[in-house]
């Protein structure tokens, strides 16, 4: 599973990716508590990553924006 | 009597027909047959009438106008014997055509050779310039025509250097004149400064010739207007490098040299009609193409603006895309631990209750009792008791002591066997 510091730089094609496949793990019933929980707070780390992202892209594009204009 | 020789006799001969005419040229009219034509320059013919006949030579070239067996013609010339064979001949200088019937065969005949030579071929005709800036015109400055075709070319358009090369029309002569003018104006090349507007004459073979050749005249008789289905005048138009535009007589008149012509104008008036576009007309087509060009244009401009504003909101439209996108996502995980996480409360809710039922002392809470023997072990058969025997009761709150009395019914043990 990959660390908390893979997600500063987080490729958003792939955090996607990786959120689909939790959301699939929990789908398939698997009965291992430990594993679920961890899994559930990885999800919740790409989330706040990807937000993070998108929220910077954001402000880039308003930035590139202004300079233009 | 003095004897002569046969050159002599000849000789006399001749001198007294000269003397006798004066040198007076005679017209002799008849009708052609027997036409031919020596070794291309000769030409020689039989000129009759219902009673005689006479033998007429004349010189290729002197001949301008087509004949051939049959037509009735006006022979100018004078009479002599030929020394060589001794034939008596009518020289001539110069053959007309005589009556109207005469003109319109001859014309036809001359027409069919020239067509067969490709001198009318719609395929080598040349369009005019639209615009043209130098115009030769070869017209009559006296005539009529000139005057229609000058004034109409100002009305319509403006800015033409036109050079009037003045010729006869009509007669004897025209044909000569008109050739050398046509000629002439071929040879002439002009270079033009667009900013002075000066013309120098160039033999340089770069040099622009005029844009336009422009021949015509009013409406005549036949006769008259014979001067333009004269063979030379039809080849010299055929033959000009510049392209020609040639309006003889009225609408109904139609000679060979506008037929051999690039462009034919009905009438003088015609002629500057096809020369020139009516500057109106050019203006509303002028505003026609601005206006079309300008809406083209303007189409460009919103089709790049259209692009440029999808750039520009692009990027914010798919990071919001993603954003939603997240937000559903997430919502999904949380729904599902949180059913995932139902299900495993679920699991241990049936466990509880399953291991709840099998607790012994919630079966005594229902009024069962636990039967125990002296060392405390629970007794599940009769046959592990007999009467007077002490056992302890277990029930659900606490435990008794008893003494069995009977055991199925009997006060006394029955003997083991």
């Amino acid at each position: 599973m990959p660390s908390k510091k893979d997600t500063k730089n987080i490729d958003v094609a792939k955090g996607f990716k990786e959120l689909e496949d939790i959301s699939a793990w929990f789908e398939r019933g698997e009965t291992d508590l430990d594993q679920g929980l961890a899994k559930f707070e990885r999800a919740m780390e790409i989330a706040v990553a990807l937000k993070k992202r998108l929220a910077a892209a954001e402000n880039k594009v308003k930035e590139i924006k202004k300079k233009f204009e | 009597m003095k004897v002569l020789q046969v050159s002599e006799y000849i000789e006399i001969v001749n001198g007294v027909l000269r003397e006798t005419l004066g040198g007076e040229v005679l017209a002799v009219e008849g009708e052609i047959s027997g036409y031919r034509i020596n070794q291309g320059q000769w030409v020689t013919f039989d000129l009759k009438d219902d009673k005689a006949l006479i033998n007429v030579f004349i010189p290729a070239w002197q001949l301008n106008v087509p004949i051939e067996d049959g037509a009735k013609v006006r022979v100018f010339g004078t009479p002599r014997v030929y020394p060589k064979y001794g034939k008596f001949s009518l020289s001539a200088e110069r053959i007309e055509l005589a009556g109207e019937g005469a003109f319109k065969k001859a014309l036809a005949a001359l027409r069919l050779k020239l067509e067969k030579e490709g001198l009318f071929d719609a395929a080598r005709k040349r369009p005019l310039p639209r615009f043209p800036r130098r115009i030769a015109l070869v017209a009559s400055r006296e005539s009529a025509a000139y005057g229609d075709f000058i004034r109409i070319l100002n009305e319509r358009w403006g800015g033409l250097e036109i050079d009037l090369y003045h010729v006869l029309v009509q007669g004897e002569r025209a044909p000569q004149e008109i050739v050398n003018a046509i000629e002439q104006a071929n040879e002439i090349f002009l270079e033009r400064s667009f900013d002075s507007g000066s013309q120098t004459p160039s033999a340089q073979n770069d040099g622009k010739r005029y844009d336009v050749l422009v021949v015509t005249r009013g409406g005549g008789s036949l006769e008259e207007l014979m001067v333009f289905n004269d063979e030379r005048v039809v080849r010299a138009i055929h033959g000009s490098r510049i392209p020609t535009l040639v309006g003889i007589g009225h609408e109904r008149d139609l000679t060979l040299a506008e037929e051999a012509a690039d462009v034919r104008g009905s009438t003088p008036t015609d002629c500057a009609r096809r020369l020139v576009p009516d500057r109106r007309d050019v203006m509303f087509e002028l505003a026609n193409m601005v206006q079309s060009i300008e809406s083209a244009l303007r189409q460009e401009l919103d089709a790049g603006q259209s692009i440029l504003d999808k750039v520009f909101t692009a990027p914010a439209m798919w990071i919001a895309g993603r954003q939603t996108e997240l937000a559903v996502v997430m919502s999904d995980i949380s729904d599902k631990i949180d059913a995932w996480l139902k299900d495993f409360a679920g699991e241990l809710v049936n466990q509880t209750r399953l291991l709840q039922s099998l607790d012994p002392k919630g079966v005594l809470k229902r009024g069962y009792a636990i039967l125990k023997d002296s060392r405390g072990k629970s007794v599940s058969s009769t046959a592990r008791l007999c009467v007077g025997q002490e056992v302890a009761l277990v029930l659900a709150d606490g435990q008794a002591d008893a003494s069995i009395t009977r055991v199925n019914g009997q006060e006394r043990q029955p003997k083991l066997l």
